[in-house]
């Protein structure tokens, strides 16, 4: 696989806080255009990855680099051409949605008519037409998400890192941001970086499948292949078996 | 079985001893031994010996002040009592942890009761270290008998349960009204910071104007709070039992009631407030969304001065600024804290001038501007800076975001203050007739001293920021070196006074000590600067990747 055909490169990838090695060694290759979905349970160290790989946290060891641009010498570069949707909303309560996008908007240097339209457009597409002007505070968390991910597109980046996109969204909502996703990655080149533990997600809509488990990457593949591999007839079961998160029916019991 | 309100009651305790929580039990225990022993023996002592060996004040006097400064006594008491605990309860809206007591078959009295109670053991260590001041120079100069004191206290715990039963029941009400919405919150974080100003007032009223307040304390309108029952009680028990010959009816003229109504009123009063509470807690603890906070807010135009700024700065960054300004305008807290140091640094100099008879322009200048200043770190640092962790990600994610964040608040801050800097310096201009290069002199200096306090408080919020969690260690400790740095930038000019004097050049301090404009300024002028290497610091800290 050519270098320059590559969204992200991951050497040795690693980050600890104290005692506790949150990712450990990860190597990782995503080709420009891909939707890549990192699965993993809760703790695995997902998030962690996400946020050194958009330039906000800095690894403890090892090296990566998005699209092209260094992510320990180049971090504005990085986030620059990536946009991230964090796993809680961040918003800002007293804004309305217009008025949220609008300053994500001006950080990353953009105003005027050409934001004004975008945002426009993108409220229009989630739906959010009719509430533009309502205050956040007053939104549903599915409606703050879908705020969040209209933030995420807004600059347009060449790589999107979603962190559980449809974890506070109702299946259409859920089913929308599916249907955006693929659309955007036909449409535009554009590379999806997924953290999600949402296994029927990440097989509907992604070519690529890395399970996460520890701060290891286990493996990595598409769908198919990875369910094959574990001997699996599904991605949840070849998911379970991975991770090995079994489900003991007498244990369950056994607090009584 | 114990009753569910003891578990409440218990983890109230807990959560309020939190502090502690590893030797929790000897400290409560050794913190109520050593308060008996205070309020018994060492209170006692220790004021009698000022009061006779070192004040000298005649028993004649002290039995004329008695009535006044025990109703400002227990005043103070009550107004503590009563809203401390609502400000600090409206900053936490508990709406969660009702819907897990509810859910687990718990009666709504017994929410009530058990929060009540574990309030109770702490703010009653409070009283029985604060009460023996009070009762104690009285009791030992009317020589009241044992059994006399002990209904003193015993009036004095009646007053604090029944107001700690008060505020636990507003608290619940104003809880349940305001809910857990984004609104809501808002709302009862601003409330909360109008009543800790509420809570300071009487202290400052008894430091400044104690004569006159006792004075206005004596009038019979008071006749009609809870806290005149209690205090005219108190002060009839010391007379009742006194053993220095003083006559029983000698106070009647000064004091409303005869002491038997102040006994029915106050117990009317306890029972009553008990009574409402458990009949009315089903009502109280229901939860609800009010209109006001269930109502969606909508933007509207932009006014003329937003307008303004866009048309200024017409690129991204006047966007920031713009979006800066309405979220900080929509907050009620931000507001609220405006208003109350505004007020604070309204009449702060006519408090000076009432307790030192000086009101000219170098003091009105100094006070004004070490006010703003104050006004500077508390609006624009502190809470207001960032609402969360999840916020700061995101500004985090764009390239230079916190740089770019932090110098649109600094404009956004700038901006704010040039109407905030105008009001105190408009008031004293027209009441000392200043002419026109001292009312520049005056608004110039408000100016610099709000930036300096605001660029300190963002600096020190972007060095460690606590967001919205008004009640860690963190935003503790930030304030107060926030405040610290404040005050201590206006009090430069002793040190280098004295460093200067040490090393032989006192001549370059009496220079500028002898000219009126280069003495202010230097201690207005240090602080700007001061507030510039804190948040240039505060901005490199904050866009540091973890």
């Amino acid at each position: 696989m050519k270098v320059e055909n590559l969204s992200i490169i991951a050497d040795g990838l690693a980050k600890s806080f104290g005692s506790v090695n949150a990712v450990n060694g990860l190597d990782l290759n995503v080709p420009a255009g891909t939707r890549f979905a990192l699965l993993g349970p809760n703790g695995a160290g997902k998030t962690t990855t996400v946020r050194m790989l958009s330039g906000l946290m800095k690894p403890t060891r090892g090296s990566a680099s998005v699209c092209g641009y260094d992510i320990i010498s180049q971090k504005d570069e990085v986030k620059a051409v990536t946009g991230l949707l964090p796993e809680t909303p961040g918003l800002y309560s007293k804004l309305s949605a217009t008025e949220f996008l609008e300053f994500i908007g001006a950080l990353n240097r953009l105003y005027g008519d050409a934001l004004h339209d975008r945002i426009d457009a993108l409220l229009s597409i989630l739906g959010l037409e009719g509430r533009r002007d309502d205050l956040l505070e007053s939104y549903s968390s599915g409606m703050k998400q879908k705020v969040l991910i209209a933030s995420t597109l807004l600059h347009e980046p060449s790589v999107v890192f979603l962190d559980e996109p449809t974890s506070r969204v109702d299946p259409s909502a859920s089913l929308l941001v599916k249907e955006l996703i693929l659309a955007l990655a036909e449409e535009t080149d554009t590379t999806f970086f997924i953290c999600t533990h949402m296994t029927s997600f990440a097989q509907d809509i992604c070519d690529i499948i890395g399970i996460l488990n520890d701060g290891e990457l286990v493996t990595v593949g598409p769908p198919d292949s990875v369910v094959e591999a574990a001997g699996a007839y599904s991605l949840e079961e070849a998911y379970l078996k991975i991770v090995g998160r079994r489900v003991d029916r007498a244990a369950l019991l056994a607090w009584r | 079985m114990t009753g569910n309100w003891f578990h409440i009651a218990k983890a109230e305790f807990q959560v309020q001893t939190s502090g502690f929580k590893a030797y929790r039990m000897p400290i409560a225990i050794g913190f109520s031994v050593l308060g008996i022993i205070w309020a018994l023996i060492i209170a006692p002592y220790v004021m009698a010996l000022v009061l006779t060996e070192t004040l000298g004040i005649p028993q004649s006097v002290l039995v004329m002040v008695m009535p006044g400064l025990m109703r400002a006594g227990i005043m103070f008491i009550w107004v503590i009592l009563l809203i401390l605990p609502l400000s600090n309860a409206l900053k936490e809206v508990k709406i969660g942890q009702w819907e897990i007591l509810l859910s687990n078959n718990v009666r709504t009295s017994e929410i009530l009761v058990g929060s009540f109670a574990g309030k109770l053991s702490v703010y009653g260590l409070y009283v029985l270290y604060l009460a023996p001041l009070l009762v104690a120079p009285f009791a030992e100069a009317l020589e009241v008998s044992p059994a006399g004191q002990a209904l003193m206290y015993i009036t004095i715990f009646v007053v604090t349960v029944g107001t700690i039963w008060l505020s636990q029941l507003i608290v619940t009400a104003i809880q349940s009204k305001l809910a857990a919405s984004p609104r809501g919150k808002d709302l009862a974080n601003a409330l909360a910071i109008a009543l800790s100003f509420v809570a300071i007032l009487p202290l400052v009223g008894l430091q400044l104007f104690a004569p006159l307040m006792s004075e206005i304390l004596g009038m019979n309108v008071f006749l009609i709070f809870p806290f005149t029952w209690g205090a005219d009680l108190v002060t009839q028990m010391a007379v009742v039992f006194n053993g220095t010959g003083l006559a029983v009816g000698s106070l009647d003229a000064t004091l409303g009631f005869h002491w038997s109504i102040n006994v029915l009123l106050l117990g009317c009063f306890s029972v009553a407030l008990v009574v409402l509470g458990l009949l009315s807690a089903d009502r109280l603890f229901t939860i609800r969304v009010s209109t006001g906070t269930k109502s969606t807010r909508t933007s509207h135009n932009e006014n003329l001065a937003l307008r303004g700024v866009r048309r200024v700065a017409a690129g991204s960054f006047g966007v920031l600024v713009v979006t800066g300004l309405k979220d900080f305008g929509r907050k009620a807290q931000n507001l609220s804290r405006l208003t109350l140091l505004m007020l604070l640094a309204l009449t702060v100099p006519i408090f000076i001038y009432i307790r030192a008879g000086e009101f000219d322009l170098t003091s009105v200048n100094i006070m004004i501007s070490l006010m703003l200043g104050f006004l500077g770190v508390q609006v624009f640092g502190g809470s207001g800076f960032l609402e969360s962790k999840d916020q700061l990600w995101t500004i985090q994610a764009a390239p230079q975001g916190v740089r770019r964040y932090m110098q649109a608040k600094t404009a956004q801050s700038i901006l704010l203050i040039v109407p905030v800097a105008l009001l105190p310096a408009g008031l004293y201009t027209v009441l000392l007739g200043l002419e026109p290069g001292q009312i520049f002199f005056l608004v110039s200096n408000s100016f610099v001293s709000c930036v300096g306090g605001a660029l300190v408080g963002m600096g020190i919020a972007a060095n460690n920021p606590t967001y919205e969690d008004t009640k860690s260690g963190a935003y503790t400790t930030n304030n107060l070196r926030a405040m610290g740095l404040v005050a201590v930038s206006f009090m430069w000019h002793f040190i280098a006074d004295m460093v200067l004097s040490m090393l032989g050049f006192s001549a370059v301090m009496n220079y500028i000590w002898e000219s009126q404009t280069l003495s202010i300024l230097a201690q207005i002028i240090p602080l700007p600067i001061v507030g510039l290497v804190v948040v240039s610091i505060g901005c490199h800290r904050l866009s540091n990747r973890e």
